[in-house]
C-alpha cells in the first residue's frame, strides 16, 4: 500500500497555482485586448499571473524524485508526452507573463504590448488546459481519462483566478507601496490606486457565478459520463460515492461551489448591508479557491486510489 | 550457451505451472540489487467463478515490454525507450523521476526509488545483462515450477515459440501495447 500514491499532494499544488496564472492572466490578456475592462482589474490581473505558477513550479520540482536532474525535462523535448509538453509552457509563461506584467505596469503602449497580451492569452488557455491533460492523457485511468476533468480544471481555473484577483485588489496597495519603498519613486509610474471598490467587486463576483453554474453544469456532467462508460463503478468510487467522497461533497460542492454561487447571487440582489458586504467579499473568494485547491486533491489522489483495482485482468 | 544477439526478446508465464511460491520476486530482488520494499516482479494472486465453483491461481506480475508502451509514450525526456532487444528500459541520465511513467503503465508493473536510493523508477530489465551472458533471467532460474520461459521471439525454432504454440495470449490486449511478455492462461 505504500506504494500506492506516486503523486502526492504538491502535484495538486501545482495543478491549482497554474490553474490561478492561467485564470488570472486570461482575465488581464482579455482585458488588455478588448480595452473596455475596468482598469484596476485588467491590472491586477496582469500583476497577479506570473506568481502562483512559479510557486507551483517550486512545488513540482520538490516533488520529483531526481531534482538535480529538472533541466533535462528542459532540454530534451519528447513529442508525445503531455508533460514535455507542459514543461515548455511552464518554462514560457512566467517570462512572457512577467514581461507583459512589466509593460502593464510601466503604461508601455508600443507595438510589443499587442504581441505580449495575445502570448499571454495564449499561454494563459495553454495552462490552463494543460494542467487537465496531464491527467486526462493517463487513459487507462478511469477516473482521470476523461476530456471532462480537463475542461473541469479549466473552468476552476477561471473562476479560482478571478477569485484571486478579487483578493489581490484587497492586498495590493500594500504591495504597492512597498514597491515605492524599495525602488525610489521618480523611475516609477505616478501611483495608481487599485483597491477595487464595491462595484469593480460586485462585477468580478457576478462573472464568477456565472463559471460557478458552468462548473456545477460540468460536474454533473462528468458523474454522468462515468456512470456510462463499464469502469464506471470504479471510477465514482475514488471520489464521488466513496473513497475521498466527504472532501468532495463537501469541500469542494457544497462549500466551494453552491455557497459562493448561493453569496455571489445574494450580492447581486442587494441582499446585504455594506458591512456583511465587506465580508462576503472576503469570504466568497475564499471559499472558491479552497474548494479550487480541494477539487485538484480529490482528483489526483481518488485517481491513484482505483489504480490497484485496475491491475488485474480477466 | 553461446553468446546472444540482441533480437525480439520476451517471456512467458504458464499459469498452470506457476504456484504462488514468490521465489522469482525474492530472486529478482537479489540479482538487481533492488533497495528494501520495492520489487520488479510481484505475485497476483486470482479468484475466479461463482461459488461453490470458484478457483484460485496465481501470477507472477511484471513489466510487460510493450512495444506500443505507454510509459515510453509518457515520459517527457525520453528517458523510457525501447531497447535494441525488444524491451523497455530507463536511461538514468536522463530521467527527472516525476513518476510520470509509473502512472502511465496500465499494468501498473513500475514503482519510484525513494530519493535517497536514487529516485528512478524500478522495473524488469528482462535482466538484459544475464542474457548478454549467456545466461537466464534470475527469475527463471529460480523458479522451482518452471513456469517461466524467455526467448528469442524472432528464431522460430526456439523454445519459447514452441511455448507460444501452445496458446500463449497477450494480457489485457485492448489495450494496444503489444507486449513482448506473454502468458498461458489458466485452464482448470
Ligand atoms: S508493462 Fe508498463 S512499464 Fe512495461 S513496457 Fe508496458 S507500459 Fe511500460
Ligand atoms: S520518472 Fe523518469 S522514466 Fe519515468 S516518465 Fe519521468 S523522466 Fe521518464
Ligand atoms: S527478468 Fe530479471 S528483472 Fe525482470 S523480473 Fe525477472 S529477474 Fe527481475
Amino acid at each position: 500500500m505504500e506504494h500506492l500514491f506516486t503523486w502526492n499532494y504538491l502535484i495538486a499544488i501545482y495543478l491549482f497555482t497554474a490553474g490561478l496564472s492561467s485564470g488570472s492572466a486570461i482575465v488581464g490578456a482579455i482585458g488588455d485586448i478588448l480595452e473596455n475592462m475596468d482598469d484596476r482589474i485588467k491590472r491586477l490581473a496582469t500583476y497577479l499571473a506570473p506568481f502562483p505558477v512559479m510557486l507551483g513550479l517550486v512545488a513540482l520540482v520538490a516533488d520529483l524524485h531526481r531534482p538535480w536532474y529538472f533541466y533535462k525535462v528542459l532540454i530534451n523535448y519528447h513529442i508525445t508526452s503531455v508533460m514535455s509538453w507542459g514543461a515548455f509552457f511552464l518554462l514560457v509563461f512566467p517570462i512572457i507573463a512577467v514581461i507583459f506584467a512589466v509593460m502593464v505596469y510601466f503604461n508601455y503602449k508600443g507595438i510589443l504590448r499587442k504581441l505580449f497580451a495575445w502570448l499571454e492569452l495564449v499561454l494563459g488557455l495553454a495552462i490552463g488546459i494543460y494542467a487537465g491533460l496531464l491527467l486526462a492523457a493517463i487513459y487507462n485511468n478511469p477516473v482521470w481519462s476523461n476530456p471532462l476533468i480537463a475542461f473541469l480544471f479549466f473552468v476552476s481555473a477561471i473562476s479560482t483566478g478571478i477569485c484571486m484577483i478579487i483578493l489581490g485588489g484587497k492586498l495590493w496597495d500594500q504591495v504597492e507601496g512597498l514597491i515605492r519603498k524599495i525602488i525610489p519613486g521618480r523611475f516609477l509610474p505616478e501611483v495608481r490606486l487599485l483597491n477595487l471598490d464595491h462595484q469593480a467587486i460586485r462585477s468580478l463576483i457576478g462573472v464568477d457565478a456565472v463559471i460557478i453554474i458552468v462548473e456545477l453544469m460540468v460536474i454533473s456532467t462528468l458523474i454522468i459520463s462515468y456512470m456510462l462508460r463499464p469502469t464506471g463503478d470504479v471510477a465514482l468510487g475514488a471520489f464521488i460515492t466513496g473513497g475521498y467522497y466527504l472532501s468532495f461533497w463537501i469541500v469542494v460542492v457544497l462549500s466551494g461551489l453552491c455557497l459562493p454561487l448561493l453569496l455571489g447571487i445574494m450580492e447581486l440582489r442587494d441582499r446585504f448591508t455594506h458591512r456583511t458586504n465587506v465580508i462576503v467579499s472576503w469570504v466568497e473568494p475564499v471559499l472558491v479557491i479552497i474548494g479550487g485547491f480541494m477539487l485538484r486533491w480529490v482528483v489526483v489522489y481518488g485517481g491513484q486510489l482505483v489504480y490497484p483495482i485496475l491491475t488485474y485482468y480477466k | 550457451m553461446a553468446k546472444v544477439k540482441p533480437a525480439r526478446w520476451g517471456k512467458i508465464v504458464d499459469l498452470n505451472k506457476c504456484v504462488g511460491c514468490h521465489a522469482c520476486s525474492v530472486a529478482c530482488v537479489a540479482e538487481n540489487k533492488i533497495k528494501h520494499g520495492k520489487h520488479r516482479t510481484r505475485i497476483v494472486e486470482h479468484e475466479e467463478g461463482t461459488f461453490p465453483n470458484v478457483y484460485r491461481y496465481t501470477e507472477k506480475w511484471s513489466c510487460n515490454h510493450c512495444q506500443n508502451a505507454p510509459c515510453v509514450d509518457a515520459c517527457p525526456t525520453e528517458a523510457s525507450h525501447y531497447t535494441e532487444w525488444g524491451t523497455v528500459e530507463v536511461k538514468p541520465e536522463l530521467c527527472i523521476g516525476c513518476g510520470y511513467c509509473v502512472l502511465a503503465c496500465p499494468y501498473r508493473v513500475r514503482m519510484m526509488n525513494d530519493r535517497r536510493d536514487g529516485g528512478l523508477p524500478e522495473k524488469c530489465t528482462l535482466c538484459i545483462h544475464r542474457l548478454e551472458k549467456g545466461e537466464k533471467p534470475a527469475c527463471e532460474t529460480t523458479c522451482i515450477a518452471g513456469a517461466i520461459i524467455t526467448g528469442n521471439l524472432d528464431d522460430p525454432h526456439s523454445e519459447i515459440n514452441e511455448w507460444m504454440a501452445k496458446g500463449a495470449v497477450e494480457r489485457r490486449p485492448d489495450l494496444l501495447t503489444h507486449p513482448n511478455v506473454f502468458i498461458i492462461p489458466y485452464r482448470r
